[in-house]
């Protein structure tokens, strides 16, 4: 088995029934689809056993869990494919090809590849934005992160780095991915496929302060003091870089840099 | 022997005149809260005449003179046989610039594990750069500008925690000792406004500094541990303080800011 797709859920059978169609009508039958469900009561268990009839790649459980770390480290446990994607529930496959497209990819054996998520506005269905390559630094991670659901990550990496991380509620694939890609030696390959849809309703989108404090709870677990204190003063000066980028002088400041950047190095020699 | 604050260690190998101008300026200090241990390599040039004429008059100066490896296995001798909480690597050639310093050091010596001065750079008796003070030590310190080993001090207790200075180095160990501390160990570092020590060039370090050598030592540090994967950030972040710095001096100067933006219009215009 090359994939497996793994979908956690707890009480949110629309997103639910969203992400089991998008996975079915997937043009590719090379792969499983792992249903982690935290025991709900909303009806969720009939949709999965209504899918479930008409597909053999389907494997469920439901049963009360600690939170979606908890459920996603039971999916990693569960899978057998070679390579995990998280698509949980209310995140939707952009189209019906994005599974073969990107199994083509995984043929060279990435660590971890990702392609481009989709975020639409749910009420006027316009596309808000679209994510795509990005430069994976620890900068990267320190200011944003690489999204989750478009990402095939290879499982043998869960094994080496360990799982997510269950006392966190809402950050802990971002510090995997500090740990892994941020720190750790693992590259991500880019391939330019819309991979998925985000659902703008998320659980990430609601706590944004729980967000921030988790993330500098752990940025400060896992970074020296001397190198965290550089990236707090460098996230503020890509900030200050960024609003410099739009300013109508900017094209001319950067060319002015050129030249005394070049004539400096023209007059180093000279005094060496 | 006495504990006292601060150890100062000379290393010498066929440098008399250096040395003799290391001695004098530690010999004149007003303070006599320090020891200084003079680790010389056997010296055939009359060092140890030296060394035995300042030890005469004074009880502070240990010292030794046996054929040694290389400055940094000298070094940690010193630091085996150093008495102090912290230790100040003065080595011969460089001199303390004034007599009161070490009694100013030593009042900024607790809390931090490693206390960085600054330092003056000379060339024939003539000081052509002072390095900066250094308000806050980061990552970003240690890569762009570095810490003068001449006026930092460190606790001695450091080095029978992570280790002594790697002796398979022979230019770069003082740097990949304080990589080793202040980021892979989160040992606290401070700096502090004054200029301690005066750096003679025409020393090792700077005479072969482009040397094979020493750039492979050089990649051996800054590829440890997770610097590899934050170096192209620190790279990028230079160039852009470089734009904005030169950004907010033309916000600062009105003239200049119109008449770039005179020059933009001209431009758009062709």
């Amino acid at each position: 088995m090359k994939l497996s797709i793994i979908t956690i859920n707890y009480n949110n059978v629309e997103g639910l029934r969203r992400t089991l169609e998008s996975v079915a009508a997937q043009t590719c039958r090379d792969f499983e689809h792992i249903i982690i469900d935290g025991a709900s009561t909303d009806g969720s268990v009939d949709a999965i056993k209504e899918y479930a009839k008409t597909s053999t790649t389907i494997h469920w459980t439901s049963e009360p869990d600690n939170g979606i770390y908890h459920a996603m480290n039971k999916g990693i446990q569960k899978a057998t494919g070679d390579y995990v994607q998280f698509l949980s529930s209310g995140d939707v496959l952009a189209a019906s090809d994005v599974t073969v497209r990107m199994m083509t990819d995984l043929e060279n054996n990435p660590d971890i590849l990702y392609g481009n998520m989709i975020k639409k506005d749910s009420t006027t269905g316009k596309i808000i934005l679209k994510s795509g390559e990005t430069p994976c630094s620890l900068l990267t991670f320190y200011i944003g992160t690489l999204n989750h659901s478009c990402c095939y990550i290879r499982r043998e990496l869960f094994a080496q780095y360990g799982l997510y991380d269950e006392s966190l509620k809402i950050v802990s694939d971002w510090k995997w991915f500090l740990q892994v890609i941020g720190l750790g030696s693992v590259r991500p390959t880019y391939t330019n496929v819309d991979v998925t849809i985000f659902d703008a309703g998320g659980i990430s989108e609601k706590n944004i302060e729980l967000r921030n404090a988790e993330r500098r709870q752990v940025l400060e677990e896992l970074l020296p003091p001397a190198v965290l204190a550089d990236y707090d003063a460098h996230a503020f000066d890509a900030e200050q870089m960024d609003r410099l980028r739009r300013h109508h002088l900017y094209g001319l400041v950067y060319f002015l840099e050129r030249v005394l950047f070049k004539l400096e190095k023209i007059q180093y020699p000279k005094r060496g | 022997m006495q504990v006292k604050k601060l150890s100062i260690i000379t290393i010498n190998y066929n440098n008399v005149e250096g040395l003799r101008r290391t001695l004098e300026s530690v010999a004149a200090q007003t303070c006599r809260e320090f020891e200084h241990i003079i680790i010389d390599g056997a010296s055939t040039d009359g060092s140890v005449d030296a060394i035995k004429e300042y030890a005469k008059t004074s009880k502070n100066i240990h010292w030794v003179s046996e054929p040694d490896n290389g400055i940094y296995q000298a070094m940690n001798k010193g630091i085996q046989k150093a008495m102090g909480e912290y230790l100040l690597f003065l080595n011969s050639g460089d001199f303390l610039v004034e007599h009161d310093v070490i009694e100013r050091v030593i009042k900024q010596c607790n809390g931090a594990d490693i206390v960085s001065g600054r330092c003056n750079v000379s060339d024939k008796g003539e000081v052509v750069w002072t390095s900066p003070y250094l308000p806050q030590i980061t990552l970003y310190t240690l890569y762009s500008v570095g810490l003068p080993h001449q006026s930092t001090c460190i606790r001695k207790a450091l080095f029978e925690q992570l280790g002594y200075y790697r002796e398979d180095f022979r230019y770069n160990s003082d740097i990949e000792f304080w990589y080793r501390a202040i980021i892979f160990n989160n040992c606290t570092a401070k700096g502090i406004d004054i200029i301690v020590a005066d750096y003679n060039l025409g020393g090792i370090s700077s005479k072969e500094a482009k040397s094979k050598a020493y750039q492979k030592e050089m990649q051996e540090i800054l590829s440890m541990g997770f610097l590899p994967k934050v170096l192209p950030d620190y790279d990028q972040w230079k160039n852009e303080r470089a734009i904005l710095n030169q950004y907010a001096w033309i916000e600062s100067h009105p003239i200049i800011k119109k008449s770039l933006s005179y020059l933009r219009k001209l431009f758009k215009r062709i």
